[in-house]
């Protein structure tokens, strides 16, 4: 019965929740970033903070998509934003490992992505711009 | 207690109460700090191994707590955050040396290796694993638990052990010291002090100490006085005995000094030992005394020592008295005759008793004297000239003997007409005459009667006897005066036997002399005739 439930309030989430319903990510980089494709596991360490630079040697520039954290997180290492929060706050205290910067709007994710080599981001899918490139598409 | 003891009797009293408690004190404190001391031993080893457990869970317990961090900080190769985890681990005492590794690479080594091989215990390594990917491997932790601890905090638990046990034991070792001075010392030392100034004799009874009525110390008490009781009386039997004894000893004493008689004990050489104060006054000899030297019986006796010899043999092998008189000679010169007992007695010894029969032998020698008189002329009777002839016969050696048989002629004429008065001392007249005639050796007897005898004795020849004889007649022949102008006629008739040997019986030869005296008669009186 409560799991009757809980897939019904998740239903509404899907339906209430902005324009995507499909959870369908894509990680993007720089054109002149000097990657073509990123792995699975070298996307997650470049966003988790193991890796400082971009598999190229190009130092990284990370930036999280706030609306979108939840599902790109758990799309990519099946963590909750919880865990992931406190996974930051324990690197955080020694001020050596920086969290990936936070943008609330998509279009701004592809602007700084567009302009600055290094940086990385994910959005949602289709993203069709021809400023960036795309490397990893993540999804179900 | 109450009076303050003299020093010396301090010194030697202090051993005695402190003897005993300071020995049970120290036996307390020896046993039982060796037994506090294997016990603070075996703790420790307890404690240490316990220790050891202690630590190794405890740093088990702090590298988990520190895990997820750690694999953080591999995860992330974030060194700061590896360097505080390390510090952090370091802050607790049980944690030595931190090593953080991200892969290969040492991230972070903090603290430093101990020299401790013995005791070291095992580096605790623990694999760091992704956060994100459990299965994935990002680094390890290895942790040196500080094992130097263990001995530091097992050495002051037991420390701390051996203050509580050492605490304990001084407290039991005082109470024990104070049990035993209390119950065992002090009455054992009332008891001992009060036994120490008790005069012996005196009635005096030792005290139970108080309290003490009912056990053994005050049975020891019961003991003693039991003791003393015993022993007193024992110590007054003993007095008496010994006063009895004494005694005794003086009134036998008293017998052997005061008696009247000789008493004296005699060795087997004839030496006198011991001697009583009579003996030594009548012989002169030295009061006896412990010192005195033996004084020789033999040498006293002189001449007759061969027949106290004889005597002496005699008691010894018959195992009884024997007795003998000796003569001797008094203190003061007198001739001394003694009647002399020896009774024999262990040893080889003899008993001696000596009576003075000195008076006994005078008055003996005076009767046979009296016995062989004649009383009216004083001269030896019959039994006296028996005697007297047989010593002459005896003592025959040169020369001859003659005896001669005078019998007065007309002395029955004169008894007649003048009187038995006159005829006596006509009789008396006629024994001085034959006195005077013959030598001071000879001897003139009266037979009874008017017969009177004549013994000659060492006679060259029987020339002599004749002279003599003729003397006789010639001298007997003339008138005897009686009472002034009374005379009294008488003659004498003799008859001679002579002889030279001693072999001659005095029977025969007086026989022989009656014969030629009765020749001489019948020749006609007043003539002497010689027995053929």
């Amino acid at each position: 019965m409560k799991a009757v439930v809980n897939t019904a309030l998740i239903s509404l989430l899907a339906l209430c929740g902005t324009r995507t319903p499909a959870a369908e990510l894509m990680i993007i980089v720089n054109q002149g970033s000097g990657i073509e494709q990123l792995s699975r596991e070298e996307a997650s360490h470049v966003f988790l903070g193991r890796l400082k630079t971009l598999p190229s040697g190009t130092p990284a520039v990370v930036l999280d998509t706030r609306p979108l954290r939840e599902a790109f997180y758990r799309a990519l290492v099946g963590k909750s934003l919880p865990e992931i929060n406190a996974y930051w706050a324990r690197l955080r205290f020694s001020g050596r490992t920086q969290p990936p910067d936070q943008i609330e709007d998509a279009s701004e994710v592809l602007e700084r992505v567009a302009r600055q080599p290094g940086a990385i981001g994910f959005v949602e899918m289709p993203a069709n711009d021809r400023r960036v490139r795309q490397v990893l598409r993540l999804g179900d | 207690m109450a009076t303050e003891p003299s020093p010396s009797a301090r010194q030697r009293r202090q051993p005695l109460l402190h003897g005993i408690v300071s020995r049970t004190t120290l036996l307390i404190l020896f046993f039982a700090g060796l037994v506090g001391a294997l016990v603070a031993l075996g703790s420790t080893v307890v404690v240490a191994q316990e220790e050891r457990k202690r630590l190794q869970q405890n740093v088990t317990d702090l590298i988990q707590s520190v895990e997820r961090t750690a694999s953080v900080a591999a995860f992330a190769r974030d060194e700061q955050l590896a360097a505080e985890v390390a510090q952090g681990l370091l802050g607790n005492r049980s944690v030595h040396k931190v090593v953080i590794r991200e892969g290969n690479r040492v991230m972070i080594e903090l603290g430093h290796e101990t020299a401790r091989s013995g005791r070291a215990l095992p580096v605790q390594v623990r694999p760091l694993m992704s956060p994100f990917m459990p299965e994935q491997q990002v680094g390890e932790i290895e942790v040196w638990p500080a094992a130097h601890r263990i001995d530091e905090d097992a050495g002051a638990y037991s420390r701390f052990i051996a203050v509580i046990l050492g605490m304990q034991l001084v407290a039991v070792a005082l109470a024990a010291a104070w049990v035993v001075l209390n119950v065992i010392t002090r009455p054992v030392k009332t008891l001992s002090d009060s036994l120490h100034s008790l005069r012996a004799g005196s009635g005096d009874r030792v005290p139970v100490p108080a309290g003490h009525s009912g056990d053994e110390i005050g049975r020891l008490a019961g003991d003693i006085n039991g003791l003393i009781v015993r022993m007193e009386g024992m110590l007054d039997s003993e007095r008496e005995l010994r006063a009895q004894r004494e005694e005794s000893e003086k009134r036998f004493r008293l017998i052997f000094e005061a008696a009247q008689t000789g008493m004296f004990t005699l060795d087997a050489e004839g030496c006198m030992h011991n001697w009583n104060p009579w003996l030594a006054r009548t012989l002169g000899l030295p009061a006896c005394n412990e010192d005195t030297e033996p004084y020789s019986l033999r040498r006293l006796l002189g001449p007759e020592a061969s027949r106290l010899d004889a005597l002496m043999v005699r008691a010894l092998s018959d195992h009884r008295p024997a007795a003998a008189d000796f003569q001797t000679t008094s203190a003061h010169g007198h001739v001394l005759w003694l009647h002399l007992v020896l009774n024999p007695m262990s040893g080889q010894l003899l008993q001696g008793i000596v009576n003075d029969v000195t008076d006994q032998k005078r008055a003996e020698a005076s009767a046979i004297a009296m016995a062989e008189r004649d009383a009216l002329t004083g001269l030896l009777n019959r039994r006296g000239i028996e005697h007297r002839l047989d010593q002459a016969l005896d003592g025959l050696q040169e020369g001859g003997l003659a005896l001669m048989l005078v019998d007065l002629d007309g002395f029955k004429e004169v008894n007649d007409t003048l009187g038995h008065e006159a005829g006596d001392r006509v009789l008396t007249a006629v024994a001085r005459q034959l006195e005077s005639i013959v030598r001071r050796s000879d001897v003139v007897a009266r037979l009874g009667g008017d017969e009177f005898i004549v013994v000659l004795g060492a006679l060259d020849s029987p020339d002599t006897a004749r002279f003599i004889a003729a003397k006789i007649v010639t001298s007997l022949a003339r008138p005897i005066e009686l009472d002034g102008a009374v005379h009294a006629r008488i003659g004498a008739s003799v008859g001679i036997a002579y002889t030279r040997t001693r072999d001659e019986m005095p029977d025969a030869l007086m026989r022989r002399a009656d014969e030629a005296m009765y020749e001489a008669k019948r020749a006609g009186k007043s003539q002497y005739r010689f027995a053929s």
